[in-house]
């Protein structure tokens, strides 16, 4: 029942990772605690939350076995 | 209207491929495509639009060509270092393809700039460094009703985007991705994090493909769609987007509350 959260960008350099597993969640407001209690430079971050390479909104429940991504803002040219 | 010889043979290549024809070649050069930066991005935007036959081209950028350019800013070479960029781009590609008209705009991207100059192009490509400018292209882009290429870097990752696009029923920008921009120190620019040559050079080439795929209606826009690249392992990652429920809080209404937003002091 395990999700998989796959990091891009910067916050591959404020978690240390590329991606992670985590037990099953049902929702964004729950994932995002469970993120922030783990990675807490993330509070401060700008993403957006992607869930099965759909945008996430605050309805949006997560499937199991949903592969998340957190997207930052890439601002070079 | 009859092609010259000339036209023929400059672009038979195209011309004879399969889903292509003369009449998607006749349609770039008809077309008309403001291209903001003339940089990393820029620069292969603006080769290729150029090379393919867009009949109208302008470039905005107020910088100078700079020594740390010359590793991805392949339109200059060491002759032009100090050379205002719009300029040199335009005289390049005016050399390269006589065909097509490149207009040169040696300036930054204002709400002046935007409002005066936006509504005469089909589409315009965001190829700028920077959230201020493009927050603003985005907010002018959605107020002028102008279809947006979207495209950034960051180290080894970049980002393709088309927005302004009604596709299946619905029409989205970045502020639906990321209403309000990061604080100033939260991501890398080019000169803090480094980037190799090669990668503004396969997303501005991305870009450009958006470009042609919405004149021409070959192949499928990156519509409402953001498309995440790393080309150090081919990994790709797509972001079908949806209307983000702070987006139209952020966007100035209307052209005077455009106008009067201070887009440096927002993203610092």
């Amino acid at each position: 029942m395990e999700i998989e959260v796959q990091f891009f960008g910067q916050l591959i350099d404020k978690t240390g990772k590329s991606s992670i597993q985590l037990n099953h969640t049902d929702n964004l407001v729950q994932l995002k605690t469970i993120l922030f209690a783990e990675f807490p430079s993330l509070q401060d971050s700008k993403f957006v939350i992607a869930v099965n390479n759909k945008m996430a909104t605050y309805e949006t429940l997560i499937p199991e076995h949903a592969k998340i991504a957190l997207m930052p803002p890439f601002s070079g040219g | 209207m009859e092609k010259s010889k000339e036209y023929i043979l400059r672009y038979q290549r195209q011309i004879i491929l399969n889903g292509f024809g003369i009449v998607a070649q006749e349609k770039l050069a008809n077309a008309k495509i403001l291209v903001i930066g003339a940089g990393g991005l820029g620069c292969p935007v603006l080769q290729y639009l150029a090379a393919v036959g867009v009949g109208e081209i302008g470039i905005v950028d107020n910088d100078q060509v700079a020594l740390s350019n010359l590793n991805r800013q392949i339109l200059f070479d060491q002759e032009d270092i100090g050379k205002d960029k719009a300029i040199i781009a335009a005289e390049k590609l005016a050399k390269q393809n006589n065909l097509v008209k490149i207009i040169a705009f040696q300036q930054n991207c204002n709400q002046h700039f935007a409002l005066e100059q936006f509504p005469y192009y089909d589409i315009i490509i965001d190829a700028t460094d920077n959230f201020a400018t493009r927050y603003l292209i985005n907010d002018a882009c959605v107020l002028l009703k102008k279809p947006l290429v979207f495209g950034a870097i960051s180290q080894f990752e970049g980002q393709v985007a088309v927005f302004n696009v009604l596709k299946d029923g619905v029409s989205l920008n970045y502020r639906d991705l990321f209403p309000v921009p990061p604080k100033g120190d939260e991501v890398l620019s080019c000169a803090d994090g480094g980037v190799l040559g090669v990668l503004p050079g396969m997303i501005g080439l991305m870009q450009a493909m958006e470009a042609i795929k919405i004149i021409t209606g070959i192949g499928k826009v990156l519509a409402n769609e953001l498309l995440t690249y790393n080309p150090l392992t081919y990994e790709n990652y797509s972001i079908k987007m949806v209307k983000h429920p702070e987006s139209e809080k952020h966007l100035p209404s209307t052209l005077e509350a455009f106008t009067n937003l201070n887009y440096q002091w927002l993203c610092s």
